[in-house]
Protein backbone atom coordinates (compact mmCIF):
# COMPACT_ATOMS: atom_id res chain seq x y z
CA UNK A 1 0.00 0.00 0.00
CA UNK A 2 1.44 3.22 -1.07
CA UNK A 3 0.54 6.91 0.76
CA UNK A 4 -0.29 9.22 -0.90
CA UNK A 5 -0.55 12.85 0.32
CA UNK A 6 -3.27 14.80 -1.17
CA UNK A 7 -2.87 17.74 0.17
CA UNK A 8 0.79 17.77 -0.58
CA UNK A 9 0.56 21.63 -1.43
CA UNK A 10 -1.98 22.59 1.31
CA UNK A 11 -0.65 25.68 3.43
CA UNK A 12 -0.57 24.38 7.44
CA UNK A 13 -3.18 26.27 8.95
CA UNK A 14 -4.64 27.29 12.56
CA UNK A 15 -8.42 28.18 12.94
CA UNK A 16 -8.83 30.96 14.92
CA UNK A 17 -10.55 28.77 17.61
CA UNK A 18 -7.15 26.77 17.96
CA UNK A 19 -5.30 29.91 18.39
CA UNK A 20 -7.73 31.39 21.26
CA UNK A 21 -7.23 27.55 23.05
CA UNK A 22 -3.43 27.90 22.56
CA UNK A 23 -3.57 31.19 24.00
CA UNK A 24 -5.50 30.03 26.94
CA UNK A 25 -3.58 26.91 27.67
CA UNK A 26 -0.36 29.30 27.58
CA UNK A 27 -2.16 31.84 29.95
CA UNK A 28 -2.73 29.09 32.48
CA UNK A 29 0.96 29.06 34.25
CA UNK A 30 0.84 32.81 33.89
CA UNK A 31 -2.36 33.26 36.07
CA UNK A 32 -1.27 30.45 38.34
CA UNK A 33 2.24 32.18 39.07
CA UNK A 34 0.13 35.18 39.71
CA UNK A 35 -1.67 33.22 42.51
CA UNK A 36 1.19 32.40 43.90
CA UNK A 37 2.74 35.91 44.25
CA UNK A 38 -1.23 36.97 45.86
CA UNK A 39 -0.02 34.13 48.32
CA UNK A 40 3.46 34.60 48.40
CA UNK A 41 2.93 38.55 49.10
CA UNK A 42 0.32 37.57 52.07
CA UNK A 43 2.84 35.56 53.70
CA UNK A 44 5.26 38.11 53.43
CA UNK A 45 3.18 41.04 55.22
CA UNK A 46 2.31 38.06 57.48
CA UNK A 47 6.10 38.01 57.89
CA UNK A 48 5.64 41.15 58.05
CA UNK A 49 4.07 41.13 61.03
CA UNK A 50 5.45 39.17 63.03
CA UNK A 51 9.01 40.72 62.77
CA UNK A 52 8.49 44.50 63.33
CA UNK A 53 5.33 44.58 65.26
CA UNK A 54 5.85 47.74 66.24
CA UNK A 55 6.62 49.31 63.06
CA UNK A 56 2.84 47.52 61.56
CA UNK A 57 0.64 48.63 64.38
CA UNK A 58 1.60 52.15 63.09
CA UNK A 59 0.54 51.68 60.18
CA UNK A 60 -3.53 50.90 59.09
CA UNK A 61 -4.80 47.67 58.23
CA UNK A 62 -5.58 48.32 54.90
CA UNK A 63 -2.52 49.83 53.75
CA UNK A 64 -0.51 47.17 54.54
CA UNK A 65 -1.84 45.02 51.44
CA UNK A 66 -0.24 48.71 49.68
CA UNK A 67 3.11 47.69 50.14
CA UNK A 68 5.02 51.02 48.69
CA UNK A 69 2.36 52.77 50.59
CA UNK A 70 3.57 50.87 53.61
CA UNK A 71 7.01 52.12 53.29
CA UNK A 72 5.97 55.87 53.05
CA UNK A 73 3.67 55.64 55.73
CA UNK A 74 6.14 54.12 58.02
CA UNK A 75 9.14 56.98 56.93
CA UNK A 76 6.79 59.61 57.43
CA UNK A 77 5.93 58.09 60.89
CA UNK A 78 9.64 58.37 61.58
CA UNK A 79 10.28 61.43 60.33
CA UNK A 80 7.67 62.76 62.98
CA UNK A 81 9.01 60.49 65.41
CA UNK A 82 12.53 61.97 64.68
CA UNK A 83 11.25 65.56 65.19
CA UNK A 84 10.07 64.38 68.89
CA UNK A 85 13.31 62.67 69.67
CA UNK A 86 15.02 66.18 68.75
CA UNK A 87 12.64 67.54 71.60
CA UNK A 88 12.96 65.35 74.07
CA UNK A 89 17.08 65.22 73.95
CA UNK A 90 16.76 68.95 73.92
CA UNK A 91 14.75 69.06 76.82
CA UNK A 92 16.72 66.27 78.49
CA UNK A 93 19.71 68.63 78.05
CA UNK A 94 18.05 71.63 79.05
CA UNK A 95 17.30 69.31 82.24
CA UNK A 96 20.95 68.22 82.99
CA UNK A 97 22.35 71.81 82.29
CA UNK A 98 19.51 73.30 84.88
CA UNK A 99 20.35 70.09 87.64
CA UNK A 100 24.43 70.48 87.18
CA UNK A 101 23.86 74.55 87.80
CA UNK A 102 21.24 74.14 90.89
CA UNK A 103 24.02 71.60 91.90
CA UNK A 104 27.16 73.91 91.97
CA UNK A 105 25.40 77.12 92.78
CA UNK A 106 24.23 75.32 95.88
CA UNK A 107 27.89 73.80 96.47
CA UNK A 108 29.48 76.72 96.04
CA UNK A 109 27.23 78.46 98.52
CA UNK A 110 27.34 75.57 101.05
CA UNK A 111 31.48 76.06 100.38
CA UNK A 112 30.95 79.55 101.59
CA UNK A 113 29.28 78.94 104.90
CA UNK A 114 31.42 75.04 105.38
CA UNK A 115 34.58 77.42 105.08
CA UNK A 116 32.97 79.67 108.31
CA UNK A 117 32.38 76.73 110.43
CA UNK A 118 35.37 75.38 110.08
CA UNK A 119 37.48 78.50 111.31
CA UNK A 120 34.69 80.88 113.33
CA UNK A 121 37.03 80.33 116.25
CA UNK A 122 39.70 81.94 114.20
CA UNK A 123 38.52 84.52 112.38
CA UNK A 124 35.44 86.71 111.79
CA UNK A 125 34.26 86.87 108.07
CA UNK A 126 31.84 89.78 106.99
CA UNK A 127 29.88 89.66 103.58
CA UNK A 128 30.09 92.52 102.17
CA UNK A 129 28.47 91.89 98.44
CA UNK A 130 27.44 89.09 96.31
CA UNK A 131 26.15 89.17 92.48
CA UNK A 132 24.91 86.08 90.59
CA UNK A 133 23.44 86.27 87.36
CA UNK A 134 23.15 82.75 85.57
CA UNK A 135 25.84 82.08 83.02
CA UNK A 136 27.35 85.43 83.09
CA UNK A 137 29.46 86.39 86.63
CA UNK A 138 29.47 85.06 89.95
CA UNK A 139 31.08 87.20 92.49
CA UNK A 140 31.71 87.39 96.38
CA UNK A 141 33.64 89.86 98.58
CA UNK A 142 33.92 89.79 101.98
CA UNK A 143 36.56 90.64 104.62
CA UNK A 144 38.44 88.38 106.76
CA UNK A 145 39.28 89.36 109.85
CA UNK A 146 41.46 86.74 111.90
CA UNK A 147 41.05 87.12 116.11
CA UNK A 148 45.13 86.62 116.29
CA UNK A 149 48.17 87.22 113.66
CA UNK A 150 47.92 87.28 110.42
CA UNK A 151 47.21 83.99 108.77
CA UNK A 152 43.63 84.51 107.08
CA UNK A 153 42.25 81.38 107.80
CA UNK A 154 39.05 81.59 106.15
CA UNK A 155 40.46 83.19 103.03
CA UNK A 156 42.37 79.76 103.02
CA UNK A 157 39.64 77.49 104.02
CA UNK A 158 37.59 78.99 101.16
CA UNK A 159 39.81 78.88 98.24
CA UNK A 160 40.93 75.27 99.58
CA UNK A 161 37.42 74.09 99.32
CA UNK A 162 37.08 76.15 95.94
CA UNK A 163 39.86 74.43 94.53
CA UNK A 164 37.87 71.29 94.91
CA UNK A 165 34.31 72.20 92.98
CA UNK A 166 34.51 71.84 89.18
CA UNK A 167 34.37 75.75 87.64
CA UNK A 168 37.07 78.34 87.30
CA UNK A 169 37.49 80.83 90.24
CA UNK A 170 39.75 83.33 90.73
CA UNK A 171 40.66 84.99 94.13
CA UNK A 172 42.17 88.22 94.41
CA UNK A 173 42.73 89.64 97.85
CA UNK A 174 43.90 93.19 99.02
CA UNK A 175 45.68 93.42 102.92
CA UNK A 176 44.11 96.21 105.23
CA UNK A 177 46.38 97.05 107.95
CA UNK A 178 45.43 99.81 110.19
CA UNK A 179 46.68 99.87 113.40
CA UNK A 180 46.17 96.55 115.65
CA UNK A 181 43.78 95.89 112.95
CA UNK A 182 44.72 92.81 110.48
CA UNK A 183 42.39 92.08 107.73
CA UNK A 184 41.65 90.79 104.12
CA UNK A 185 39.40 92.34 101.83
CA UNK A 186 38.53 89.52 99.07
CA UNK A 187 36.79 89.09 96.04
CA UNK A 188 36.41 85.67 94.50
CA UNK A 189 35.11 85.57 90.92
CA UNK A 190 33.80 82.23 89.67
CA UNK A 191 32.76 81.37 85.95
CA UNK A 192 29.94 80.14 85.47
CA UNK A 193 29.43 80.91 81.84
CA UNK A 194 28.56 78.18 79.64
CA UNK A 195 26.22 77.17 82.70
CA UNK B 1 -14.24 29.40 8.84
CA UNK B 2 -11.24 31.82 9.93
CA UNK B 3 -7.60 30.49 9.94
CA UNK B 4 -4.16 31.65 10.16
CA UNK B 5 -1.16 30.34 9.12
CA UNK B 6 0.19 28.03 12.41
CA UNK B 7 3.07 29.97 12.26
CA UNK B 8 1.49 33.01 12.68
CA UNK B 9 -1.04 31.52 15.39
CA UNK B 10 1.96 30.11 17.43
CA UNK B 11 3.92 33.14 17.15
CA UNK B 12 0.96 35.54 18.36
CA UNK B 13 0.64 32.39 21.49
CA UNK B 14 4.03 32.80 22.21
CA UNK B 15 3.96 36.43 22.24
CA UNK B 16 0.86 36.82 24.09
CA UNK B 17 2.43 34.31 26.82
CA UNK B 18 5.59 36.27 27.00
CA UNK B 19 4.05 40.01 27.19
CA UNK B 20 1.88 38.12 29.72
CA UNK B 21 4.91 36.41 31.69
CA UNK B 22 6.27 39.63 31.45
CA UNK B 23 3.19 42.32 32.68
CA UNK B 24 1.52 40.13 34.94
CA UNK B 25 4.00 37.95 36.53
CA UNK B 26 7.65 38.92 36.53
CA UNK B 27 7.35 43.00 36.95
CA UNK B 28 5.10 42.37 39.16
CA UNK B 29 7.30 40.40 41.14
CA UNK B 30 10.58 42.46 40.52
CA UNK B 31 8.17 45.14 41.96
CA UNK B 32 7.22 43.31 45.37
CA UNK B 33 10.85 42.16 45.95
CA UNK B 34 12.02 46.02 45.77
CA UNK B 35 8.83 47.37 47.91
CA UNK B 36 9.59 44.84 50.70
CA UNK B 37 12.79 45.23 50.57
CA UNK B 38 12.15 48.91 50.96
CA UNK B 39 9.37 48.34 53.70
CA UNK B 40 11.73 46.09 55.48
CA UNK B 41 14.40 48.70 55.48
CA UNK B 42 12.13 51.34 56.96
CA UNK B 43 10.55 49.19 59.51
CA UNK B 44 14.41 48.57 60.64
CA UNK B 45 15.04 52.34 60.40
CA UNK B 46 12.04 52.96 62.25
CA UNK B 47 11.88 50.27 65.10
CA UNK B 48 15.46 51.84 66.17
CA UNK B 49 14.03 55.46 66.12
CA UNK B 50 10.70 54.02 67.85
CA UNK B 51 13.28 52.50 70.75
CA UNK B 52 15.54 55.87 70.85
CA UNK B 53 12.65 57.47 71.21
CA UNK B 54 11.33 55.34 74.01
CA UNK B 55 14.36 55.83 75.95
CA UNK B 56 14.84 59.25 75.48
CA UNK B 57 10.54 59.33 76.81
CA UNK B 58 12.13 57.22 79.76
CA UNK B 59 15.49 59.17 80.34
CA UNK B 60 12.64 62.29 80.65
CA UNK B 61 10.73 61.08 82.70
CA UNK B 62 13.14 59.77 85.14
CA UNK B 63 14.39 63.30 85.12
CA UNK B 64 11.00 64.74 85.47
CA UNK B 65 11.09 62.66 88.77
CA UNK B 66 13.97 63.63 89.98
CA UNK B 67 13.00 67.54 89.61
CA UNK B 68 9.73 67.34 91.45
CA UNK B 69 11.25 67.74 94.45
CA UNK B 70 12.43 70.97 92.94
CA UNK B 71 8.75 72.45 93.77
CA UNK B 72 8.85 71.80 97.35
CA UNK B 73 12.01 73.49 97.75
CA UNK B 74 10.61 76.68 96.13
CA UNK B 75 7.31 76.72 98.04
CA UNK B 76 9.61 76.22 101.05
CA UNK B 77 11.75 79.64 100.42
CA UNK B 78 8.47 81.39 99.72
CA UNK B 79 6.77 80.41 102.85
CA UNK B 80 10.17 81.72 104.59
CA UNK B 81 9.19 85.26 103.16
CA UNK B 82 5.74 84.87 103.65
CA UNK B 83 6.23 84.40 107.16
CA UNK B 84 8.91 87.32 107.25
CA UNK B 85 6.59 89.45 106.10
CA UNK B 86 8.45 89.82 102.80
CA UNK B 87 6.34 91.26 100.17
CA UNK B 88 7.80 89.16 97.22
CA UNK B 89 6.43 87.13 93.45
CA UNK B 90 5.51 83.57 93.67
CA UNK B 91 3.92 82.10 91.08
CA UNK B 92 4.63 78.77 91.57
CA UNK B 93 7.54 78.03 89.24
CA UNK B 94 9.12 81.43 89.84
CA UNK B 95 9.95 83.31 92.75
CA UNK B 96 11.04 86.77 93.06
CA UNK B 97 12.58 89.23 95.56
CA UNK B 98 14.01 92.65 96.10
CA UNK B 99 14.52 94.68 99.30
CA UNK B 100 16.05 94.78 102.53
CA UNK B 101 16.09 91.84 104.96
CA UNK B 102 17.52 92.05 108.39
CA UNK B 103 20.51 89.67 108.80
CA UNK B 104 18.72 87.51 111.28
CA UNK B 105 16.44 86.74 108.45
CA UNK B 106 18.81 86.59 105.83
CA UNK B 107 21.15 84.41 107.77
CA UNK B 108 18.14 82.07 107.32
CA UNK B 109 17.51 82.26 103.97
CA UNK B 110 21.17 81.92 102.43
CA UNK B 111 21.02 78.85 104.91
CA UNK B 112 17.51 77.74 102.65
CA UNK B 113 19.47 78.54 99.44
CA UNK B 114 22.67 76.59 100.49
CA UNK B 115 20.25 73.34 100.83
CA UNK B 116 18.57 73.79 97.53
CA UNK B 117 19.51 71.16 94.51
CA UNK B 118 16.45 71.49 92.01
CA UNK B 119 16.02 75.22 92.12
CA UNK B 120 17.97 77.77 89.95
CA UNK B 121 19.09 80.80 91.09
CA UNK B 122 18.98 82.62 88.13
CA UNK B 123 19.83 85.99 89.57
CA UNK B 124 21.19 86.77 93.10
CA UNK B 125 22.77 90.11 94.00
CA UNK B 126 22.92 91.75 97.64
CA UNK B 127 25.14 93.66 99.38
CA UNK B 128 25.35 95.48 102.55
CA UNK B 129 25.48 98.83 102.99
CA UNK B 130 27.17 99.76 105.96
CA UNK B 131 31.32 99.34 105.54
CA UNK B 132 32.10 96.42 107.99
CA UNK B 133 29.04 94.09 106.98
CA UNK B 134 27.77 91.25 108.24
CA UNK B 135 29.52 88.43 110.38
CA UNK B 136 27.97 85.49 108.62
CA UNK B 137 26.65 82.86 111.39
CA UNK B 138 26.45 85.65 114.19
CA UNK B 139 23.13 87.68 114.80
CA UNK B 140 23.70 91.11 114.19
CA UNK B 141 21.19 94.18 114.11
CA UNK B 142 22.29 94.99 110.63
CA UNK B 143 20.07 95.17 106.73
CA UNK B 144 21.03 93.76 103.88
CA UNK B 145 20.21 95.32 100.76
CA UNK B 146 18.70 92.38 98.31
CA UNK B 147 18.72 94.08 94.76
CA UNK B 148 17.85 91.12 93.25
CA UNK B 149 16.68 87.19 93.68
CA UNK B 150 15.24 85.36 91.35
CA UNK B 151 14.47 81.91 91.79
CA UNK B 152 12.58 79.36 89.11
CA UNK B 153 12.30 75.76 89.45
CA UNK B 154 13.70 72.88 86.50
CA UNK B 155 11.17 73.59 83.80
CA UNK B 156 9.57 70.40 81.86
CA UNK B 157 7.07 70.13 79.05
CA UNK B 158 5.11 67.03 80.28
CA UNK B 159 3.21 66.72 76.87
CA UNK B 160 6.61 65.07 75.99
CA UNK B 161 6.20 62.30 78.24
CA UNK B 162 2.65 62.14 78.05
CA UNK B 163 1.03 63.77 81.05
Amino acid sequence: MVNINLYKKKRQKFKITTVLFLIFIFLLPIIAFRVTLWTWKNTEISTFRQRFPIASSVVPDGSLGNLSKTAVEIRQKETSLKDEIIKLQVQSKSIENDIVYSYLIGNYLESFSKSYYNIKDKDKVFLKRLNLLRNNEFEVEYYDIPYNGNIYNFFNEFNRNLSSLPLNYNSRRADINFLFLNALEAKTEINIKGY
Amino acid sequence: MLAIKRLYGLIIALSVFILSLVFFDLLPFLEMQTEIATMNSAAISFESTYNLHKNEAAKLRVYSETIAPGTAEIKKIADFFREKGYTHLFSGDTLSYSGNMNTENFTELMSLLQQIELTKIEQFSFENPISLPIQIGEEKENTIRIQILLLKTIPIDKNLIGG
